[in-house]
């Protein structure tokens, strides 16, 4: 009897080698097939999560999400700028970003924070950050909480843990038509160069690339700022975070293209504006830019983000108006 | 939790593992039943830890669908068993045992009825009703055979079960609740009562029924289904020829869904010792439609032949009541599959194709005689020309089954005979069906086998003969089996088609 549990396992173990072989190769080689968006996760995960040796010299991150890695260039704004922001994330990913590089590298200096008010009502990039395994297993358990707290069901939806399991494992039922669709390693060159330019831009990333675009933002579609109540706790955990280890913190706003400023209900700005002015009270340390700008629509690459030219514009009037205050680097 | 998904392969081991701990110790002991009797409570005395333990399982399982409906499964589970203790009561008056048969069956066709029929009735009274009733998953399944019984107590076929918990395990078998095979108590009750010990060969055997029944879903079901809905949905678009291409795929989706299910719920019960009827025979192999119907979906064609046709009076008084009896059964079948009329369209029409069958039956048979030539040449085409014939008279009423409507169905229909351009047979691209070259290899390949598969399995126990060859090739086919389920899983779980009767 003994021996047939012993021969049952031993086949299991033989009949799953396929199962194995294309995890180990999901979970080994996702550069190959995986798509530009992972290529961005990766970038700024090994970033935040590897010591970084010239951190003496790049003491300052920009965070927050695509507006925040599309609308600042770092090269061009000063030397000591690195930008960690990823498309579609919300304060959740980046308060771990910023945690995960303060455990590694030490606080940074300064910190500069962009969230568009989409993200603080709508969280439908958390699949992304699934799929793509940013969360560590430990800081993604610590968000179910959150969710479950908050009744976030966009966290926690019917088949939350089966699908972290599954993605965790890299089951084939998750990646395996992503393999089809990359021919499983043809990607790898094309990937290498996005996430060597990323690098090589400090983090920078185009969105859009169109010489300009009148296409509605996300916000256009928003009635009013009925933000997720998951998302607020974490941007004050974020702030909390970054206050207690002394980083000099200032929220700037990323512009919206005109025809979207056209059209965005006063509710959402108004609201917004409001929650960020409430901010400011219990973060008087930290400055607080709560109006949007507006920017011609040429300037725009999508209805979302800014254009190279755009974001040249943006870091530009940064810089100045940092000077103009006599900010020191 | 469907059983193509991560969930069920967690539950699964889980259940099997403590079942079989449970089971050695109920084994071990001198007498089993004595020792229990001395250690559990009251209310668990003859049912045992193992079987406790399943039941437990199964309407976590069942839950896991929709925890809501637990409530009605174990409304079900009491009012047959209420019911049981009376029809199978031989000291109790005939009277008696009538009345309970009816109020035992009434009240769970009535339930049957409402959760199945009420929003089409409440339709016809107001376009948006203020009530919509949801259709708990697995109804007719489990009221179908808890129904068997009742039947089979008040017969005397099946001794009274007294243990209410034993009684709860029959209804709520977690590998037979959703889908079925529709068991019968005489089958599957005293089954409960045996020892099911750890079993080698037999596991091995019940794993391969599973990964067969896995492979056909994974591997051709869900490929077939983007093809089926792409030409169901745009009919409008299609010619008569796209159209029959895809009835013919909807009828080799469908047989792979349902029987995959059937094979995996049946794996699962071997694997744990437990025998269940066998739901498909081969269907696409059957010379006639009365055939046809022997071989598919067994369990709800056996029920309706045991406790509808045959109380009808089955053939004993002459050929229109016999024929009128296989039309009521056929439409009632019709109407077990849902409440829209088009079920009905389609359980007509093939009572229909079975009584003209029968009809025409003498002509054939003379038609055959007067042929000049005899020889097993003739004999063997004559075969595979009745193979054919029935396959395609099943195709037809298949269009009723899967098209949205009935004046969908004629439409299909009728545009396959007007409209078929045969050209379209050459200029139709596989690819024109949605899928791309993956998921026609793999479909492709996956048909192939399974037709091999059936081909074995009309003559010997294919699993068993797999099981036969040597190490090399089982586990060639073993891995070809496997890569060929993984490089499926990443369609998407779809559910299994008959959750939704």
């Amino acid at each position: 009897m003994k021996n047939d549990y012993i021969k049952l396992i031993k086949k299991f173990i033989l009949i799953s080698l396929p199962l194995i072989a294309m995890c180990l190769f999901a979970y080994l080689f996702p550069m190959g097939y995986m798509t530009t968006e992972y290529v961005l996760w990766t970038e700024e995960k090994d970033y935040v999560n590897q010591w970084q040796n010239d951190t003496q010299i790049l003491d300052t991150l920009i965070v927050g999400d695509s507006r925040a890695k599309s609308s600042i260039i770092p090269e061009e704004l000063h030397d000591s700028i690195y930008n960690i922001g990823i498309g579609g994330s919300t304060p959740i990913e980046m308060y771990y970003a910023v945690k995960n590089f303060i455990a590694v590298n030490g606080a940074p200096k300064r910190v500069f924070i962009i969230f568009a008010p989409y993200h603080f009502i709508n969280m439908d990039n958390w699949n992304q950050t699934i799929y793509n395994n940013y969360l560590k297993p430990a800081e993604q358990a610590e968000v179910v909480g959150e969710a479950i707290k908050t009744g976030n069901k966009v966290v926690c939806y019917k088949g939350w843990l089966t699908d972290a399991v599954s993605y965790r494992l890299r089951l084939p039922s998750k990646y395996l038509a992503q393999e089809y669709e990359g021919r499983f390693i043809k990607l790898k060159e094309e990937n290498q160069k996005k996430y060597d330019s990323i690098r090589a831009d400090r983090g920078y990333c185009e969105f859009g690339t169109d010489p300009g675009s009148d296409a509605e933002n996300y916000e256009v579609h928003c009635e009013a700022f009925d933000p997720l109540e998951i998302v607020l706790t974490y941007y004050d955990k974020l702030l909390s975070l970054l206050t207690e280890n002394g980083v000099e913190v200032r929220v700037f706003q990323a512009p919206f293209n005109q025809s979207s400023a056209e059209q965005v209900a006063p509710e959402l700005l108004n609201g917004y504006s409001d929650y960020l002015k409430g901010q400011m009270k219990k973060y008087p340390e930290i400055i607080f830019e709560t109006e949007i700008p507006v920017y011609d629509n040429r300037y725009f690459g999508d209805g979302n983000h800014l254009n190279r030219e755009g974001a040249r514009k943006y870091t530009k009037e940064l810089k100045e108006k940092l000077e103009e205050e006599g900010f020191e680097w | 939790m469907l059983f193509n998904s991560v969930g069920f392969a967690v539950f699964f081991p889980a259940v099997v593992i403590i079942y079989f701990l449970l089971e050695r110790k109920r084994g071990s002991e001198v007498s089993p039943e004595a020792e229990e009797n001395r250690r559990l409570p009251a209310f668990l005395k003859g049912c045992g830890l193992s079987n406790l333990w399943l039941l437990v399982s199964s309407y976590f399982y069942y839950m896991c669908a929709d925890a809501r409906f637990a409530l009605l499964l174990l409304f079900v589970t009491a009012t047959t068993y209420a019911a049981g203790l009376v029809t199978g009561n031989e000291s109790a008056d005939k009277r008696k045992k009538k009345m309970a048969l009816a109020a035992g069956t009434i009240a769970n066709i009535l339930i049957l009825f409402f959760f199945k029929y009420f929003n089409l009735l409440a339709g016809l009274f107001s376009e948006d009703p203020a009530l919509k009733v949801v259709l708990p998953v697995g109804i007719s399944f489990y009221i179908f055979q808890s129904l068997t019984y009742l039947f089979d107590t008040y017969k005397g076929k099946c001794p009274i079960e007294r243990n209410f918990l034993k009684y709860a395990l029959f209804v709520s078998f977690f590998p037979v609740l959703l889908a079925g095979p529709i068991e019968r108590a005489t089958h599957l009750l005293p089954q409960f009562d045996k020892v099911h010990h750890f079993d080698y060969e037999r596991i091995r055997h019940g794993l391969i029924r599973m990964a067969y029944g896995y492979f056909l879903k994974l591997v051709i079901a869900q490929r077939l289904a983007i093809a089926v809905d792409l030409i169901y949905d745009n009919s409008t678009e299609c010619t008569g020829y796209q159209l029959f291409l895809g009835s013919v795929l909807f009828v080799i989706q469908i047989y792979c869904d349902f029987a995959s299910y059937s094979s995996i719920a049946i794996g699962a019960a071997e694997v744990m010792g437990f025998t269940l009827t066998e739901n498909f025979r081969q269907p696409f192999l059957a010379v006639s439609c009365g055939e046809q119907w022997r071989r598919w979906h067994i369990s709800l064609n056996g029920w309706f032949r045991d406790y509808v046709y045959i109380p009808l009076g089955g053939s004993r008084h002459g050929r229109f009541r016999k024929y009128l009896n296989v039309m009521i059964v056929f439409t009632l079948s019709g109407a077990w599959h849902g409440a829209e009329l088009h079920y009905l369209c389609w359980g007509a029409l093939a009572g229909f194709f079975q009584v003209m069958e029968d009809i025409l039956k003498p002509l054939r048979e003379r038609i055959v005689k007067g042929f000049p030539i005899h020889n097993a040449l003739t004999g063997r085409l004559h075969h595979i020309l009745q193979i054919l014939l029935t396959f395609f008279l099943f195709v037809i009423s298949a269009v009723f089954f899967r098209a949205a409507s009935v004046a969908d169905g004629v439409y299909i229909t009728k545009k396959m005979w007007t409209d078929f351009e045969w050209n379209s047979i050459f200029t139709t691209s596989p690819f024109d069906l949605g899928l791309g070259v993956f998921h026609l290899l793999f479909v492709t390949a996956g048909l192939v086998m399974m037709i091999i598969y059936s081909l074995i399995n009309e003559k010997k126990d294919a699993a068993a003969v797999l099981l036969s060859q040597k190490t090399a090739v089982r586990w060639g086919i073993y891995y070809l089996v496997v890569i060929m389920i993984l490089g499926s899983t990443s369609i998407g779980a779809q559910q299994f088609i008959y959750f939704a009767f």
